[in-house]
């Protein structure tokens, strides 16, 4: 059958996967530390009709010869490191990361990273996320303690009610080679791959880290109206598919009417 | 089958080539650095049998018409304004694309979507550091300190390129490759599919219809040979 069919499948193929990752990244726009994804295409193999440089009847040679492309595939969805809004919450423990960087936390036993710098203390007095998992290097805030300041370098100072420094611990963030290599977990969690590297770890401030700031979150990076365009185009390349697959279909039938 | 057939069906399969060319570029109407291929057929005269004949003239050609830039603000994506195409290292060598959606691999190398590592002035460009940024030259710089320089490279006959996926282009005879002053790269951009969609459509319209023509002078030429068969020797 028709090459065309097929290369025109491919595509709206394609389409449906883009507008998936648009709808999930829509559905993340209030998602704290939330990072958007982002789709890539290729386009497929091509089939060779006529090889250039191959010799006509008459004897000339052809300058170039006839490639049929068989459409397009997708070839990564992966996600945009891309710095978020900054939302201020008053919350001490709250930590936005400026620049790059993760915080990592335990969860099931199991390093994972994210960030999202929404956190809590337990009932041990732990600093944990809003999941209830602990931050690693783990930190205990003294019961005594009225007043935690983190600064920008990420050192943390729990002090009582007559100002006396009863606590300190450095925060530590975690950095990748290729972030985007990372495996997604849901909640926001991230694991290694071999694709992202293995995590460095560090102060914040240092070398390649971003800083933090207390008292803010990073929201998503989701921007509305960049997936409203992508939506539309997605749809509009949808459309382009299907009226491709039509065209194909006309002929087919056009030639299936020779015989009547 | 006459004569006459033989042209027509040769026509609406030379048409139906043209539409699975239309529709490649349609499918590939969002991918990035994509370019469209226009298939461009002649009419010739054999000399000695007199016949009418397409197919041999057939020709395949990548259009190399600038595509639209889209700003995605992303650090590592480079889009090129001009006729220069980036050099990234296959295994099976030496690749040109138009595709500047590049990102590190594990080991801080910069690699093409597809993982092949970008080549610069002088080879594979690793990059360690907090911030990158890409002059117009091509000049990659991490926390101010100059590192490498993209190789965009321009060829004396970018018409022979072949297609080879993945946005790649591949030359099959090593062509002489001249780095390009005037092309521009642009940093935190993106080269859209320079497929026009209108074009598109125009196009496989006017495949449909002059298969439907064919299709037409096959039958009409079958009636006549009916007509011939069954009430030529009718008495």
């Amino acid at each position: 059958m028709m090459r065309g069919l097929w290369a025109a499948a491919t595509g709206m193929a394609c389409q449906q996967s883009n507008l998936d990752v648009v709808a999930h990244n829509l559905a993340n726009v209030n998602t704290g530390g939330f990072k958007k994804s982002r789709i890539s295409f290729q386009d497929l193999m091509y089939q060779n009709l006529r090889a250039a440089g191959a010799e006509t009847a008459s004897g000339g040679q052809i300058p170039t010869g006839i490639q049929v492309g068989m459409g397009a595939k997708v070839v990564s969805v992966d996600k945009l490191f891309l710095q978020g809004d900054f939302a201020s919450t008053n919350n001490p423990l709250d930590m936005a990361i400026e620049g790059k960087g993760f915080f990592k936390l335990l969860n099931n036993n199991r390093e994972v990273y994210t960030r999202a710098g929404t956190f809590r203390l337990d009932k041990d007095g732990y600093v944990v996320d809003t999941s209830g998992n602990r931050l690693q290097p783990e930190f205990a805030v003294p019961p005594a303690t009225v007043n935690i300041t983190i600064d920008s370098g990420g050192k943390v100072t729990a002090s009582g009610s007559d100002g006396r420094e009863l606590a300190t611990t450095q925060i530590q963030l975690f950095d990748f080679a290729n972030p985007a290599g990372l495996r997604s977990l849901g909640n926001g969690y991230f694991i290694p791959t071999d694709g992202s590297g293995e995590a460095v770890q560090g102060n914040p401030g240092d070398d390649e880290f971003g800083t933090l700031l207390q008292g803010f979150v990073e929201m998503s990076n989701v921007d509305v109206v960049e997936e409203m365009i992508n939506m539309i185009m997605a749809q509009r390349a949808y459309e382009l598919g299907a009226k491709a697959i039509q065209t194909g279909d006309d002929m087919l039938q056009q030639a299936n009417n020779l015989k009547r | 089958m006459g004569h006459f057939q033989s042209i027509a069906a040769l026509g609406a399969l030379r048409e139906e080539k043209r539409y699975s060319v239309i529709a490649n570029n349609m499918s590939n109407s969002q991918t990035v650095g994509f370019r469209k291929d226009n298939l461009v057929f002649r009419q010739v005269i054999d000399q000695v049998s007199n016949r009418l004949g397409s197919e041999e003239t057939g020709r395949g050609l990548i259009s190399f018409q600038q595509g639209e830039l889209q700003t995605t603000g992303n650090a590592l994506d480079v889009a090129i304004d001009g006729e220069g195409f980036f050099k990234v290292a296959t295994p099976q060598g030496i690749r040109y694309t138009r595709s500047g959606r590049f990102e590190l691999n594990n080991d801080r190398i910069l690699v093409s979507a597809a993982g092949f590592p970008v080549m610069g002035r002088t080879g594979e460009i690793t990059l360690t550091g907090k911030n990158i940024s890409i002059d117009k030259d091509g000049s990659i710089r991490v926390d101010g300190n100059p590192i490498d320089q993209l190789s965009v490279v321009t060829l004396p006959a970018p018409h022979l390129l072949k297609k080879e996926g993945q946005t790649l282009l591949k030359s099959d005879d090593p062509q002489e490759e001249m780095e390009d002053p005037e092309s521009q790269v642009i940093q935190g951009s993106l080269e859209s599919s320079n497929t026009n969609t209108v074009e598109e459509m125009m196009k496989m319209l006017d495949s449909l219809r002059v298969y439907e023509s064919c299709m037409k002078a096959i039958q009409s030429n079958d009636e006549l040979n009916a007509k011939a068969v069954n009430e030529v020797g009718r008495v």
